[in-house]
């Protein structure tokens, strides 16, 4: 089961890697509001969910996608990783 | 420093605004019927008339077009409307511009004067009493008629004074998804005629045609009926590439200062800083008129709508013209929106009456494909079944 941790750096190499932002580029951290700076757009997002969910095989729900947790990295990975987390739970049970 | 008067007409839009930066999150789940960005992108043909432009090399063709255009672009889009307004545009009777909100400045420019008020018939487009005030004229909406959403004659009529130097009109009429009939514009010419005489002023009439091209019928110009008319026309409305800004501001062959409005638009854009086009947008011009798409879908996605959104309760104006249907909010809701914002949250966006200056409707657009547009009725229909959502919100 992954660590929101281990989400974060997968989703930031993917971010860094799909939106062409050198690995050095300080600006965007993971605390970094990724719509409002002008990181990702409606159809990076897109792609950027495609991925997540290919990735750690969850489904992220419209809630979590509209809610203010998934707009930074760190916010994506904890959300990710709770779906993983529980999908993980369900698996056991 | 914005002015109060311009940050109250710009409110509803930037409410509007944070409801679509959130409901973008959620992707290609989102429906968006709301600014008619089709999620299946431009018509067919199109990119490869760009393509073609593009290959097409010449000297000089990616740099700089003397102010309103190319000639030849200018010519190509003069000719056009010669054929499908039955007058004789010429050259000089056209300024291109990169798009119809860069044309609506430069005829709100050209038909202003010191003091001069704009009659705009609401609901309007969102942006128009916003440019009337921003270059200098005072805006007055005029309500529809509350039955039909029809153009109100008397209305206008009783709105107009000496100071009143334009009307601002789109024909067809957005939002309302009306056209405009010849007995309508030719009722309308008299009312100005009739205006300009009662109050010894000169109305241009400024037709906002971006949407001309989604008629059944042979599209009717207002220029056949007042003879002061300035045509404000985008290209990307009818080829699905709104984000290439490509358009026009025309003057009327039949308008009475017609070489003297004609050298104004040139020059207003050149005071204003109103760019052309892109040059390659320009050479493209010619390519994007000899296309003819296939229209046929749309009454099918009209119909669709329509008995969709009357089936839960939202009332729509019969709509005869435009991608747009335009239709009551249901009984329950305090008002546009409300709903508008709720319906964002299960994924269709929709345009509140608030933004086009009217109360209590919703705007959709019909460029998403039949399935899509039968998902987001099926969510509108639940959404509008649960006023209480709203409740639980708050």
């Amino acid at each position: 089961m992954p660590s929101a941790d281990d989400v974060a750096a997968s989703v930031e190499r993917f971010v860094r890697g799909r939106f062409g932002v050198d690995p050095g580029d300080a600006r965007l951290a993971r605390s970094t509001d990724l719509f409002e700076e002008g990181w990702i757009d409606s159809v990076g997002l897109t792609e950027l969910l495609a991925f997540v969910e290919r990735e750690f095989g969850v489904a992220v729900p419209d809630e979590a996608l509209l809610s203010d947790a998934f707009a930074s990295i760190d916010g994506v990975a904890a959300v990710v990783a709770e779906l993983a987390g529980g999908r993980a739970e369900a698996e056991r049970s | 420093m914005i002015p109060a008067e311009l940050e109250l007409l710009l409110a509803p839009l930037e409410r509007f605004e944070g409801v679509r930066r959130r409901a973008a999150r959620l992707g290609d789940r989102l429906i968006d019927l709301s600014f008619a960005n089709p999620s299946a992108g431009e018509r067919p043909g199109v990119r490869a008339a760009l393509r073609e432009t593009l290959d097409d090399v010449r000297a000089l063709d990616l740099q700089y077009t003397p102010t309103g255009g190319s000639v030849l672009s200018r010519r190509a889009a003069a000719d056009a409307l010669a054929s499908s307004h039955a007058l004789p545009f010429a050259v000089r009777d056209v300024t291109l511009t990169p798009g119809a909100t860069a044309a609506l400045q430069l005829a709100l420019r050209t038909a202003g004067r010191r003091g001069g008020e704009v009659l705009i018939p609401a609901p309007c487009w969102l942006d128009h009493p916003l440019y009337a005030r921003a270059v200098g004229l005072e805006p007055r909406l005029v309500p529809a008629r509350s039955d039909d959403l029809s153009l109100d004659l008397d209305a206008l009529r009783a709105a107009a004074s000496a100071r009143t130097c334009a009307v601002l009109l789109s024909v067809p009429g957005n939002p309302t998804g009306r056209r405009c009939d010849p007995r309508t514009l030719s009722a309308l010419g008299a009312a100005l005629g009739e205006i300009e005489r009662t109050h010894g002023t000169e109305v241009t009439l400024i037709a906002d045609e971006t949407h001309r091209d989604y008629e059944a019928a042979p599209y009717a110009s207002a220029c056949a009926h007042h003879a002061r008319t300035l045509v404000v026309y985008s290209f990307g409305k009818y080829h699905l590439l709104q984000g290439q800004r490509l358009g026009y501001a025309a003057v009327s062959p039949r308008h009475p200062r017609r070489d003297d409005a004609g050298r104004e638009l040139v020059r207003w854009a050149r005071i204003a800083g109103v760019a052309a086009p892109t040059a390659l947008m320009q050479r493209a011009l010619p390519r994007l008129l000899a296309l003819r798409h296939d229209l046929s879908q749309l009454s099918a996605a009209r119909a669709l709508t329509v008995d969709g959104l009357r089936a839960v309760g939202c009332e729509p104006v019969t709509p005869d013209a435009t991608l747009f249907v335009y239709a009551r909010v249901p009984d329950g809701w305090p008002g546009d929106e409300a709903f508008a914002a709720a319906l964002a949250r299960r994924g269709v966006l929709v345009l509140p009456a608030a933004l086009f200056h009217h109360a209590g409707f919703v705007r959709l657009a019909m460029t998403e494909p039949a399935d899509r547009l039968e998902r987001a009725l099926e969510r509108i229909g639940d959404v509008a079944a649960h006023p209480e959502v709203l409740d639980a919100v708050r």
